[in-house]
């Protein structure tokens, strides 16, 4: 078998897109389901307990344990259902990872991978249930889970910031939306009409299968087939998002909480999705900036000025959004604020040593190469395009990188519009500490 | 040079020491363009110099500051070559670790410059102390961080293990150009380091160029003689029910289960590091009883609970963490399930079940070349071959298994610790 460095198609029909990459790189073999949805607040909850409800149990596995015992007779396969986002569509995301044949008893052979199928199928398509819904109790359980899991992300001061600056670019839009749900619609949401829901996302909305690892076409085909064993009736496909572009005021918004280390969260609009012809461009001035350790960013606020132990870039292809973040003493904040904005007029002004910007082109070229050999990324990657509706793979990048002029990334630099300011802070005593 | 080969894996371990000392382990993967390097200095938080008395956290400081070169940051050097460079301080060790797809020679070499050249200046001490000192602050938010440390404290009391790798505050402030210097002679000469590589390389290329980089950059000197560390001791009784505040939404417990079985090496210390995660699995995993009842009855949520088992040559423990709304009840849930699988032995029926997902686990680790440097890395250090992993999974007997019970996991034996929101939050 040829080994492919990237995801190639396999015609299915049924308004499903397969992605099979053969491959003999890996020692076991990898099925994605993804089933998407736009985000909108009377969906967001619902989708959201769907997810959580796929790992509960099915007609022939009713409970945890059996769902469990039968992932760890497959010699310890891995199993995640999770539900996640793109851009402005949710998505609930299936994965299952079992062993290569060549690692498993000559008796079981074939039976693995079928094995593998059958429960994708059955823990999408037939959750267990009582009546015309969900079982009751499981039910229940999940609105509880779910309440929690949404809470606990208060938990991680970097996440919860993150995500509170987000939350506050999206306002009043999908991509303000929480892709955990809102809680305040659990309470309206039935099992019996739950279901209903379900079985309507699986008839209608986009699908994409990714199977990785030693497998034939025809397997890889016969394995789809074996999991989307239910009627279909494709919708046309979601519409790739818009650009979110703010107003044209800074927001500057606070948030106390008893922490030691503060967190400052700057949200700027570009304008610039992957659609663009500036999105090579937009990468390699996010590289320059803020990404790594080699940044402008990183040097001037942490090796030069000891401000911060992390300080860090990273960009929202969809929307078009640079978020750049960093942990800082309270006291600090107009500081570094202030040196953030020194660093990106230094930009403007193409004040990087062009030295510099070749090596962030290096490395970055560097681990897109790389990414071929890590295929979660590439199906992450390529999932990416998809709802951008724009194809995408590393060696393209790396071409359209080779050809990004230094003016083009200063360009970017003028084109980056600090929408909002989030900051988290302990209070505003210079060095406070908690005994 | 000894090659080593896993026929079921179809992979080869390669292993050789160099003449200045510095062992080399290098697992080939044809094909693969990503290339993972691992320099391992034997020197951590629990090392205390060779007079016994250097500063708390040095050994994280000098990870941060040996980045910094006479010719500015070295991590640029690594990225015009098109390699990330990366580097951590754990109780036993300090870790350089690379990730490149090109230039693999040269970036090796700048690996051993990177730890053997030192250039210390009071500016570059003082700056780095600011940024560890945020360091520390980001730990100090961390419930998760915070809970283990005091978990660990319960078993350990005030013995070097339960204090912060980076110090604190008060100790960074002693660190000073004499001192680094000093442990640096001490712990960073070739006989106290392992190389680990994997990815698609030339073996002999890779030996010869680690040669070369050593006798580049290491100033040959006089050994200096540092104290071996002691087995960590366990308090004779371990404390239950110490509590902690944090700014979180629920709140969790903590359990570490010491291992008064430790003083061990090689194999044996890889089965006992199998027998434990095995019990765990069979007793608190996914599939066991036990997790089904707790999540449906709301005392866990599945995506916070976990069981780990650390072991190493000088200690070893399990630590069990779980956001939950009764810590108090599922502390003693925790200690009924084991008092229950000790006297049924019940243990036994799933023993199958949870050596085949082990073996899975095994085989699949050996998939990523980050992975296979890790793991070589894991096995080396307690004094065991990196395929010793799959022979015991084989080999572990239920004798092996059944002492665990006594002599770890047993119940009402655990350190305890309740964190809770803070007031405010409640």
């Amino acid at each position: 078998m040829d080994t492919c460095s990237n995801y190639i198609d396999l015609p299915l029909g049924k308004g499903v897109n397969a992605h099979w990459h053969p491959t003999n790189r890996y020692k076991t073999l990898r099925f994605d389901l993804m089933l998407r949805h736009q985000l909108l607040r009377c969906d967001n909850t619902r989708v959201a307990l769907i997810g959580r409800l796929c790992e509960r149990g099915t007609s022939s596995m009713p409970d945890m344990r059996s769902l469990n015992c039968y992932i760890d007779d497959l010699y310890g396969a891995y199993f995640s259902a999770e539900v996640g986002r793109i851009g402005d569509q949710q998505l609930i995301h299936l994965c299952i990872e079992v062993l290569d044949e060549r690692f498993v008893d000559p008796g079981t052979h074939g039976d693995v991978l079928r094995r593998a199928g059958d429960f994708m199928r059955q823990v999408i398509a037939d959750p267990l249930r009582d009546g015309q819904g969900y079982k009751r109790s499981y039910f229940d359980q999940e609105k509880r889970s779910l309440i929690l899991q949404a809470e606990s992300l208060y938990n991680d001061k970097i996440a919860y910031s993150q995500w509170r600056c987000a939350e506050e670019m999206g306002r009043g839009t999908a991509w303000g939306l929480s892709h955990w749900g809102s809680l305040d619609d659990l309470e309206g949401i039935g099992t019996d009409d739950l279901w209903r829901f379900h079985q309507q996302l699986l008839a209608q909305n986009p699908i994409d299968i990714f199977i990785s690892g030693h497998i034939e076409r025809d397997l890889a085909t016969a394995m789809c087939e074996q999991v989307l064993a239910w009627p279909r009736r494709p919708i046309p496909s979601l519409d790739p998002p818009v650009a979110l572009m703010g107003k044209s005021k800074t927001r500057e918004l606070f948030e106390m909480q008893d922490i030691v280390q503060s967190k400052l969260i700057l949200g700027y609009d570009t304008g610039i999705g992957m659609r663009s012809e500036e999105y090579a461009a937009q990468i390699l001035f996010n590289m320059t900036w803020g990404s790594d350790a080699q940044s402008q960013l990183f040097r001037r606020l942490r090796e030069g000025l000891g401000l911060c132990y992390y300080i860090d870039s990273h960009i929202d292809s969809l929307a078009g959004i640079i978020y750049t973040s960093a942990g800082i003493e309270a006291g600090d904040y107009s500081h570094v604020l202030n040196e953030i904005e020194l660093e990106l007029e230094n930009i403007q002004k193409g004040g990087v040593a062009l030295g510099d910007l070749l090596n962030a082109k290096k490395l970055l070229t560097s681990r897109l190469v790389a990414m071929a050999d890590d295929r979660e990324a590439l199906m992450r990657l390529r999932m990416r395009g998809i709802v951008a509706g724009v194809s995408c793979n590393p060696s393209e990048l790396v071409q359209q990188l080779e050809a990004v002029e230094p003016e083009q990334v200063w360009e970017i630099a003028e084109k980056m519009k600090l929408r909002t300011i989030y900051f988290l802070h302990g209070g505003q005593q210079e060095g406070r500490r908690r005994t | 040079m000894r090659p080593d080969r896993q026929e079921l894996l179809g992979e080869e371990v390669l292993s050789v020491t160099l003449k200045q000392g510095c062992s080399l382990w290098l697992l080939p993967q044809k094909r693969v363009r990503q290339k993972v390097a691992l320099l391992d200095v034997e020197c951590g938080s629990l090392h205390r110099g060779p007079t016994s008395n250097a500063p708390k956290g040095i050994a994280h400081f000098i990870e941060h500051c040996l980045f910094e070169k006479l010719t500015g940051d070295i991590t640029d050097r690594f990225t015009a070559l098109g390699g990330d460079v990366n580097a951590s301080t754990s109780f036993t060790s300090t870790q350089y670790t690379l990730n490149c797809s090109d230039n693999l020679c040269q970036q090796i070499d700048l690996l051993f410059e990177l730890v053997f050249s030192d250039f210390w200046t009071s500016a570059g001490i003082a700056k780095e102390r600011d940024v560890i000192t945020s360091e520390i602050h980001l730990y100090q938010d961390d419930a998760d961080w915070g809970g283990y440390k005091a978990a660990l404290h319960c078993a350990y009391g005030e013995h070097e293990i339960s204090a912060e790798i980076a110090g604190r505050e008060e100790d960074l402030a002693v660190i000073d150009e004499n001192t680094l210097r000093s442990w640096h002679q001490a712990y960073y000469r070739p006989e106290n380091m392992n190389f680990f590589l994997s990815g698609d390389i030339e073996i002999d290329a890779i030996v010869e160029t680690c040669e070369q980089a050593i006798a580049r950059h290491f100033i040959s000197s006089e050994a200096i003689s540092v104290p071996v560390l002691a087995t960590v001791p366990i308090l004779p009784t371990v404390k239950r029910g110490i509590v902690r505040e944090f700014p979180i939404s629920h709140s969790q417990l903590f359990v570490v289960y010491a291992d008064r079985r430790v003083e061990r090496e090689g194999r044996p210390l890889l089965e006992r590091e199998l027998a434990l995660e095995l019990l765990l699995d069979i007793a608190f995993g996914p599939a066991s009883a036990a997790y089904s009842e707790w999540y449906e009855r709301g005392l866990i949520s599945g995506d916070s609970f976990s069981a780990d088992v650390y072991k190493e040559r000088l200690f070893s423990f399990c630590m069990l963490s779980a956001e939950t709304p009764d810590p108090q009840l599922l502390s003693e849930e925790i200690d009924r399930v084991l008092g229950d699988m000790a006297v049924s032995g019940q243990w036994q029926q799933d023993l199958s079940r949870a050596k085949r997902k082990a073996y899975g686990q095994i085989v699949r680790s050996f998939e990523s070349v980050e992975n296979c440097v890790a793991l070589m890395q894991s096995a080396v250090s307690c004094g065991a071959h990196p395929f010793d992993y799959v022979k015991i999974c084989e080999s572990l007997s239920n004798e092996g298994i059944e002492s665990c019970l006594q002599d770890c996991l047993r119940p009402g034996g655990g350190g305890v610790v309740y964190i809770y929101p803070h007031e405010e939050i409640r």
